[in-house]
């Protein structure tokens, strides 16, 4: 027959094992019913040591499980960080590239013109400026156009775009731009149907919304295979519509959701120049001018971008 | 709720009249960061002065970290003044904390336990709360405390403790 002695061991030792294994039988109605009051005080005493060991495993887990996340995240950020670094070098060996180009025609030209001046006789010199200037002029303005464009890029990404609204037609705008594309769409033997019959006039940053048709027209031309483009301006109630379809090489499914972020052309550079930020600018005035930007489009059918401003 | 302002020794002592009688009736359940203002403030005024350095703390029924919180920031900001203070914990109707609480309340107190003095605990007939407040005042390492069947019986102990 065991002493009471050793039987208080014995079930101290037995709750002891259980709690190690991280179970507890102990109840409070239990403490509360025990005689011994040592016995009790002892028994109250495990309990509380399971739930510490319990709630400390607890924190444990939490913060293991905090630890992974943020290790993750740290990981994604990385990645991202990788591929913004990698976007960013693409870039700038793309701008190289792309106004290197014309720097060497107009270099080639120039030497031209000096070598014409200095050994050429004069009715030859006339015709070599005649033939050469509208080659120049062309290789400044692409000059220019990069140019422009990575000061935009700059400005955006240094704090955002400060747009002057004013009352402004956007018909016109858009007939404006179709007439500078003139030779371009000459060129290209593009035909060019537009439906804007009437003035849609809102409150929009002229100059900037020149830029967003634009840079829709411009792409439209570039990746439109030669075949007809189509631009409609309308008016809806608290809104304006600009569609700009094209029936081209069309955006692969894969890219479409990156077109309109930047250093992200989605078409390769080897076959279409420019620095491929025309969209992102597109975008970041639409955005800017409280309006949404939508593009709509199957490899080789086509693309449709939808310009919405609120008037 | 009635507030009296007493000068006592050059103190100003605020505590409340109707100790017992919350603003706003307070439920049987956890409160943590959704609860009103109004229980916010009956929480923390579950602590009051009765005394010169001495304090009543009339714990709530179910305890939360979040209520452990409210009640010791108002303990702290009673006391500020005070280098040593003694209190009654009167813990009737409180059921046993649970180790986060535990933990809450052993944080807190490791922060005034330099200038506590005396802890009278009232835990009337709960064996289990008497056996609760020997472990954990054992536990937290407070230097002085004793388990009183009656308010009035701490009240009496936590005077002549601070008289001595």
């Amino acid at each position: 027959m065991p002493s009471t002695a050793e039987t208080a061991t014995d079930r101290i030792l037995s709750h002891l094992s259980e709690i190690g294994a991280g179970r507890c039988t102990i109840t409070e109605e239990a403490i509360v019913r025990e005689r011994d009051p040592n016995m009790s005080q002892i028994l109250l005493g495990l309990l509380v040591l399971h739930e510490d060991l319990a709630y400390a495993r607890k924190l444990r887990d939490e913060a293991e499980a905090a630890r992974l996340v943020t290790a993750n995240e740290r990981e994604r950020l990385l990645e991202e960080l990788e591929k913004a670094l990698a976007a960013r070098d693409q870039f700038l060996a793309l701008a190289s590239h792309e106004l290197r180009t014309p720097l060497s025609t107009m270099t080639l030209l120039v030497d031209n013109f000096v070598e014409a001046v200095t050994v050429t006789e004069s009715g030859k010199l006339a015709a070599l400026i005649t033939q050469h200037l509208p080659i120049l002029k062309r290789q400044v303005e692409r000059l220019g156009t990069l140019v422009l464009e990575m000061l935009d890029v700059s400005q955006i990404t240094s704090g955002g775009l400060d747009l002057v609204p004013a009352p402004v037609d956007l018909t016109a705008i858009v007939r404006e731009v179709v007439e500078r594309f003139g030779l371009e769409i000459e060129r290209r033997q593009v035909t060019v149907k537009m439906h804007a019959d009437f003035p849609v006039v809102g409150m929009w940053d002229g100059a900037r919304l020149d830029q967003v048709v634009t840079n829709l027209l411009s792409n439209a031309l570039k990746f439109g295979a030669g075949r007809p483009v189509e631009i409609s301006v309308r008016a809806e109630a608290d809104r304006a519509v600009l569609i700009v379809r094209d029936c081209g090489i069309g955006i692969a499914p894969q890219i479409r959701s990156k077109i309109f972020g930047p250093f992200s052309g989605a078409v390769s550079t080897r076959h279409h120049a420019g620095l491929g930020l025309g969209l992102w600018i597109a975008h970041q005035i639409v955005r800017a001018s409280g309006g949404s930007i939508t593009a709509d489009s199957r490899p080789d059918e086509g693309s449709t971008f939808t310009v919405e401003l609120p008037r | 709720m009635l507030r009296t302002r007493l000068r006592h020794s050059g103190v100003v002592l605020a505590f409340n009249c109707a100790k017992d009688v919350d603003r706003v009736q307070l439920a049987n359940r956890p409160y943590g960061p959704d609860a009103t203002q109004e229980e916010r403030d009956a929480i923390a005024d579950r602590v009051s002065v009765i005394g010169e350095r001495l304090l009543l703390m009339h714990e709530l029924t179910v305890q939360t970290p979040f209520s452990v919180s409210l009640i010791f920031d108002r303990l702290e900001a009673l006391t500020k003044d005070w280098d040593r203070f003694a209190y009654v914990l009167d813990l009737t109707n409180a059921t046993r904390p649970d180790a986060e609480v535990r933990a809450a309340i052993k944080s807190r107190i490791a922060r005034i336990n330099e200038r506590v003095v005396f802890v009278a605990a009232v835990v009337g007939d709960n064996r289990l709360m008497r056996a609760m407040v020997r472990l954990v005042g054992y536990g937290l390492g407070i230097r002085n405390i004793r388990v009183c069947r009656s308010r009035e019986e701490a009240i009496s102990e936590a005077r002549g403790a601070l008289n001595c």
